[in-house]
């Protein structure tokens, strides 16, 4: 298989798993379950924590709650409506169209002020994630 | 390139690349020309042993990925808190390959 194809397969696969997850954590919901590595060995939060509470957030349309409790969960959602997309449109005009987006958006943001900066922003949520204890 | 250079590119280099690939970069090497021995011997090329190191310590933050640029799947990573703590674990095994896999491709850019 081309690295494209294998790319597309990759996040295909990952959009189905992230949308399995989303869909247990709305319908079978648990008390403070976290998978994330840092959480659970230290107890302090990571950039990501409470992504899932705001996307889930972003479903029932709460957007401002959605945006305070992780704003990352803007950027899930946007990112889990293009791969779909893009893979079954790639898919009908027979093209790895989904793969292109990919490269290009790994190439963009590989420029130095686009990187520093998302690195900047990524930082700065993590130390929001800390005062607001979760 | 004469096969002394080659050679001593090669075994200096060899913990850079996968095993199965040194044959193939041999011969490249070998039929590349003399010329391009300045560049290539001032490649910079990643070590796993470090990535290695950045994946237990930092992965659940996608910086191991970061690291030997592949920055899509880096930030997938980041995003979903390291995969669920999945691809975390996953990529303490891949990451040494994955790098590897990237030497060879950064090496195969100064061959052409």
């Amino acid at each position: 298989m081309t690295k494209a194809g294998k790319i597309e397969h990759f996040l295909f696969a990952l959009w189905v798993a992230g949308l399995c997850y989303i869909l247990f954590s709305n319908f079978y919901p648990i008390e403070n379950t976290s998978f994330c590595i840092i959480k659970n060995v230290t107890g302090m939060p990571c950039p990501s924590c409470g992504s899932t509470r705001s996307v889930l957030l972003l479903g029932e349309g709460k957007f401002l709650e959605a945006f305070k409790i992780n704003p990352l969960g803007y950027v899930i959602v946007f990112i889990m409506t293009i791969i779909p997309a893009t893979f079954v449109y790639g898919l009908i005009k027979h093209k790895n169209l989904l793969s292109e987006i990919f490269f290009k958006a790994e190439k963009l943001i590989r420029k130095k002020y686009i990187f520093i900066g998302f690195v900047v922003l990524i930082f700065i949520n993590w130390i929001w994630n800390f005062y607001k204890g979760l | 390139m004469d096969s002394q250079k080659v050679d001593m590119f090669l075994i200096s280099n060899s913990k850079y690349f996968e095993s199965h690939q040194m044959g193939i970069i041999r011969e490249r090497l070998l039929q590349t020309d003399e010329s391009k021995w300045a560049s290539i011997s001032t490649i910079q090329f990643k070590d796993p042993t470090t990535s290695l190191i950045v994946s237990i310590l930092a992965g659940g933050l996608g910086i191991d990925r970061f690291l030997i640029g592949d920055t899509g799947l880096g930030i997938g990573k980041l995003l979903t808190c390291g995969g669920l703590g999945v691809w975390t674990i996953v990529d303490w095994f891949l990451i040494q390959a994955a790098t590897r896999e990237k030497n060879l491709l950064i090496l195969q850019q100064y061959l052409y």
